[in-house]
């Protein structure tokens, strides 16, 4: 009996210097991958600088001036594009009964994404016919000349719409109230 | 089993004791050794601390990235970055062909001298440097050499993405990265914190203002022919520098010793007389001691006489003018009456107050005290109520001229991003949105009143009109209320004022309702051109330039147009300024 209780204690002991032995291993190699891993994580955060630097050199401002003037049609934003509140820019304001739309869109994390340029989504729809009036402000810098187009669609579009449904509030001056907000449109 | 007991005596019983003895030892010595053993194996095994991706495979000391920390703008964009490079240095004792290799070397770096190369080649030292910080084209060329004397040995290399729109706000390091001039140098410490290498230091400063500010300063030099130019945009609220140029300038990039034109920052390491801008602190301090209120004033219409001083107006009115004609028409007589009024020792404590008779405080290294004089007597108190006498540096200035229009509290400039607050949060009130303000910038703000919000109020409107109806007419911006004063400023020189060669500044404030930015552009010598009836003050030259710049950053800060601000105190003036 005794003999069988030696052999199950050595044999305990053997198995636990085995098991010993494989763990101290199996954290040496992922001491081993984890120190192989850090160097990339190092070396990748490395090229994320130098890709930011690069980015930023590319995007210089002097840079972007000049390609802006090359490809697009884009200018900076000018202050008469903004508008300070929604109550100021009234042109609906013949349509006493609209419901004025003041959430404004946009964000206020500065760079480019404040800048309100109004400028009419041609699905603007009249109270008469049971449906609202929308303004869409959309949050990017738009060319003037531009905005100033797709104001002049939309206007005429509904202008002409609008004279066929209701007579009456034909006195309104809409264009001309753009004119003289945004000058002579020809 | 039974052990069989042996008795032995006499010397064989000695030898054996003396045998179990030393077995003892042996026995006690291999059980220290395995239990020694057998215990560093389970503390590797078990205990072997884990640790971040930043430390080494052995645990050590955090892995440090860069030398110095990177320097962004408000928004993130990076103004300053080290980089990993490669410097080649060589070691001339290994060197077989010196002629051969120094010639495919500088085939390869067209930078280096053959005749210094091939003297360096043929040195009996063991190491040279051969150029530092290459390219990767460079690096390639010069390992397909193959040589093993040339060796290619780790650097970092200091960039600045933006060459010289930030030169002398950055300031710039030389060969071994040590800091020079500017924010490099003032941030030093914290630049070079190993345990922040990777957290970058954010500055208040935008660089698309500071793109536009730098562009039309340098067009206004080129235009008026002026040696110098520089401009400051600072935020009244929190006293964020938000753009700083100081021409002519330099890129950092290619500068490594303090040498050299464009070294000098006009704005922190120049005094200037200021001029005429002066007046809004004499005003000021008059308006809000209660000496004269807007309706009261003085005459105007003859020169004055102090000693042998003969004051007079650039733009003579020749009549009783009251406090905002005396602004507008930015009258000398009247404002050294009005300081005659308000007293030396007043003048001098207010001033102090201010910040103007101490060296500025801005996180920049290199800041010039004011020149002020010796004795405060009457015509030194005279000429510095319209500003002349005292010598200051454009920071001081700016942060003056905010604090008489954000409410009459002084907040020191600074360079750091404070937090932000929203400022277009309709349903607070302007004073709540001020106090908040205050709270959120940290300890780098110190403010204190120096006037009455009632005083900063009328100073508002007096710097309003002076864009709407006085000399500060060609600030004026389309759909943005400006304000502001137009400073002229004859540069002194050997025995005297040099009358042809001024400091001619501008000092804008908008919104003029609602304060939110401060702008101060001033030229070195302009000259005056066919354009401007070849005049070269103030109102001439640096007021349309501020005009321009708000009307490109107005946009570009969120600032809403104005709807038009009532002109306050207008009937008080009687002509308009031609």
């Amino acid at each position: 009996m005794k003999i069988f209780i030696k052999i199950f204690v050595l044999s305990m002991i053997l198995l636990s210097v085995v098991m010993l032995y494989n763990i101290k291993e199996k954290t040496n190699d992922l001491q081993r991958e984890k120190a192989h891993l850090s160097q990339k994580i190092l070396a990748s955060q490395m090229a994320l600088r130098i890709l930011k630097v690069e980015k930023d050199y590319l995007s210089r401002p002097s840079r972007l001036e000049e390609l802006s003037k090359r490809y697009l049609r884009l200018e900076p934003v000018i202050v008469s594009q903004l508008i300070a509140s929604l109550d100021e820019f009234q042109a609906f304001e013949i349509f006493p009964s609209a419901p004025s739309f003041k959430k404004k869109i946009g964000n206020d994390n500065g760079a480019f994404g404040n800048f309100i340029v109004p400028h009419f989504k041609p699905d603007v729809k009249f109270l008469e016919n049971g449906k609202s009036l929308r303004e869409i402000f959309v949050s990017s810098p738009v060319n003037v000349e531009a905005s100033k187009l797709m104001i002049k669609t939309a206007l005429q579009r509904e202008q002409e719409n609008y004279i066929s449904i209701n007579n009456s509030l034909r006195k309104i001056t809409f264009k001309e109230k753009l004119r003289a907000k945004y000058g002579d449109f020809k | 089993m039974k052990i069989t007991e042996l008795h032995i005596d006499g010397t064989a019983r000695g030898a054996i004791e003396i045998a179990r003895s030393r077995l003892m030892w042996a026995v006690i010595f291999f059980a220290a050794g395995f239990l020694l053993l057998a215990g560093r194996l389970v503390s590797l095994s078990l205990f072997q601390q884990t640790g971040s991706p930043h430390k080494g495979a052995r645990g050590g000391a955090k892995v440090i990235m860069t030398e110095r920390a990177s320097i962004t703008d408000r928004n993130g964009v990076v103004l300053a970055s080290n980089l990993k490079s490669k410097s080649l240095s060589v070691n001339p004792r290994r060197a077989e062909e010196p002629e051969l290799m120094a010639r495919q070397i500088v085939n390869i770096l067209p930078n280096v001298n053959y005749q210094k190369l091939l003297e360096g080649l043929k040195s009996s030292k063991n190491h040279r440097w051969v150029q530092r910080k290459l390219t990767p084209k460079q690096i390639w060329a010069v390992n397909s050499l193959g040589y093993p004397a040339l060796k290619l040995e780790n650097t970092e290399i200091r960039t600045y993405p933006h060459g010289n729109i930030f030169s002398h706000l950055l300031g710039y390091v030389g060969v071994d990265n040590q800091p020079f001039a500017g924010a490099e140098s003032f941030f030093n410490d914290r630049l070079t914190d190993p345990e922040r290498s990777d957290e970058p230091l954010v500055l208040s400063v935008d660089l698309r203002v500071q793109y536009i500010l730098r562009r039309e300063l340098y067009s206004s030099m080129k235009k008026f022919k002026a040696i110098g130019a520089a401009g400051i945009i600072m935020d009244v609220n929190t006293g964020e520098v938000i753009a700083m140029t100081s021409l002519p300038d330099f890129d950092p990039n290619l500068v490594s010793s303090p040498k050299g034109k464009g070294m000098f920052n006009r704005i922190t390491g120049g005094v200037y007389e200021m001029g005429s801008i002066f007046k809004a602190f004499t005003i000021a301090m008059a308006l809000d001691a209660g000496i004269v209120t807007m309706k009261d004033g003085y005459d105007a219409s003859k020169p004055l006489k102090i000693d042998r001083f003969t004051i007079r107006d650039d733009h003579p009115k020749a009549r009783w003018l009251n406090v905002p004609e005396i602004f507008t028409f930015s009258s000398n007589i009247a404002t050294a009456k009005m300081i005659h009024d308000v007293g030396r020792d007043e003048q001098k404590a207010f001033l102090k107050r201010l910040g103007m008779l101490s060296k500025v405080r801005l996180e920049l290294t290199g800041l010039a005290a004011p020149l002020i004089p010796k004795f405060w007597g009457e015509i030194e108190s005279t000429t510095i109520s319209y500003g002349h006498g005292i010598a200051v540096t454009p920071v001081h200035l700016i942060t003056g001229v905010a604090s008489m229009v954000n409410g009459g509290r002084l907040i020191s400039a600074t360079l750091i991003k404070q937090k932000t607050v929203r400022h277009d949060e309709k349903n607070k009130s302007e004073k709540n949105l001020l106090i908040k303000t205050s709270y959120s910038s940290g300890q780098t703000l110190e403010k204190s009143q120096i006037i009455s919000e009632k005083t900063s109020e009328e100073m508002r409107n007096l710097f309003h009109l002076v864009v709407e109806k006085g000399t500060g007419k060609q600030a004026k911006v389309e759909g943005y209320s400006v304000g502001g004063k137009t400073g002229t400023a004859e540069k002194a020189g050997v025995g005297g004022y040099r009358k042809k060669d001024l400091i001619s500044s501008f000092v804008g404030i908008f919104p003029v309702d609602k304060p939110r930015y401060v702008i101060f552009v001033m030229l070195d010598e302009p000259k005056g051109i066919e354009e401007t009836q070849n005049f070269a003050s103030g109102g001439w030259t640096a007021a349309p330039a501020v005009g321009k710049i708000i009307k490109q950053i107005g946009p570009i800060l969120n600032i809403m147009p104005s709807q038009d601000k009532k002109l306050k105190y207008e009937d008080y003036i009687m002509v308009s300024d031609h």
